[in-house]
């Protein structure tokens, strides 16, 4: 196995858990091509998603650091909040992870408007076809952990690493769904490159 | 302890937890014996302990 000894630093439970690394380091949000967590689950693997004035986020949702926005955008994909990370036939699940402002180990509150106003979002994991979670940590490597709270984390940001708190939140949507979401997202990235190759080809004729 | 976990329904939830420091079940199945014994011979079974 290769280890990753920076986001075992990061992550005192991912050895303990387990995780194998799925993909090389891409870079921060400034490198060409490079994407986080939430594009990661998004299955967006060409943006930085982040409702931040310079991340990448649907253009019709408010950009806000709140679990309402996270649960927002992910509807759109055809999300919706579930009660379990357990797997289920037919679905594909995604978990929500936020820390709560006081940066400390925190009883995960029994509703959504409690979440939304006390904890910040985090991070988001995809789960695979097994069971298992796939995430992308920051500019790190992408990886498949065992379990959910390999990830769990408090405090401080350790250097480049942030801490991710716990998954506070499940979403699933059925997996048909799932794939006319893929190919809708396919398409679109498709029209915008042909559109880019274009609009330059444009710009090259007036030089 | 998961290959008595796994055959005999060997209640060593907590000292699993204590070596490991993980739950690899959901939250809510805390308490539900059958389920966090699939979940722990699940991650036994990855981590090919067992």
């Amino acid at each position: 196995m290769s280890r990753l000894p920076h986001l075992e630093l990061g992550f005192k439970n991912l050895l303990a858990a387990g995780y194998e690394k799925t993909s090389e380091q891409t870079g921060f949000s400034s490198v060409k091509g490079s994407y986080n967590c939430i594009a990661w689950a998004a299955h967006d693997p060409h943006n930085w998603w982040w409702p931040s004035e310079d991340g990448y986020w649907p253009s019709w949702i408010k950009r806000e650091d709140t679990v309402f926005c996270f649960i927002k955008t992910f509807r759109w994909l055809g999300y919706r909040v579930c009660e379990s990370s357990n797997q289920q036939y037919g679905f594909e699940k995604v978990a929500l992870y936020a820390i709560h402002r006081s940066h400390r180990p925190t009883l995960i509150p029994n509703t959504l408007n409690e979440l939304n106003t006390d904890w910040q979002p985090t991070h988001m994991a995809r789960q695979l076809p097994d069971g298992t979670w796939t995430s992308k940590c920051g500019w790190a490597e992408d990886i498949t952990h065992y379990t959910l709270d390999a990830l769990d984390s408090y405090g401080r940001a350790f250097g480049s690493i942030n801490k991710y708190g716990c998954a506070v939140l499940y979403m699933r949507r059925f997996c048909v769904i799932a794939w006319m979401i893929r190919l809708i997202q396919h398409a679109h990235r498709k029209m915008k490159s042909i559109k880019n190759t274009i609009s330059e080809a444009f710009r090259k004729d007036s030089v | 302890m998961l290959k008595d976990l796994q055959e005999n329904r060997g209640f060593w939830f907590t000292a699993l937890y204590e070596i490991t420091g993980i739950r690899p079940f959901d939250p809510r199945d805390a308490g539900n014996s059958k389920k966090m014994i699939e979940a722990w011979v699940k991650w036994g079974k990855l981590k090919k302990y067992i």
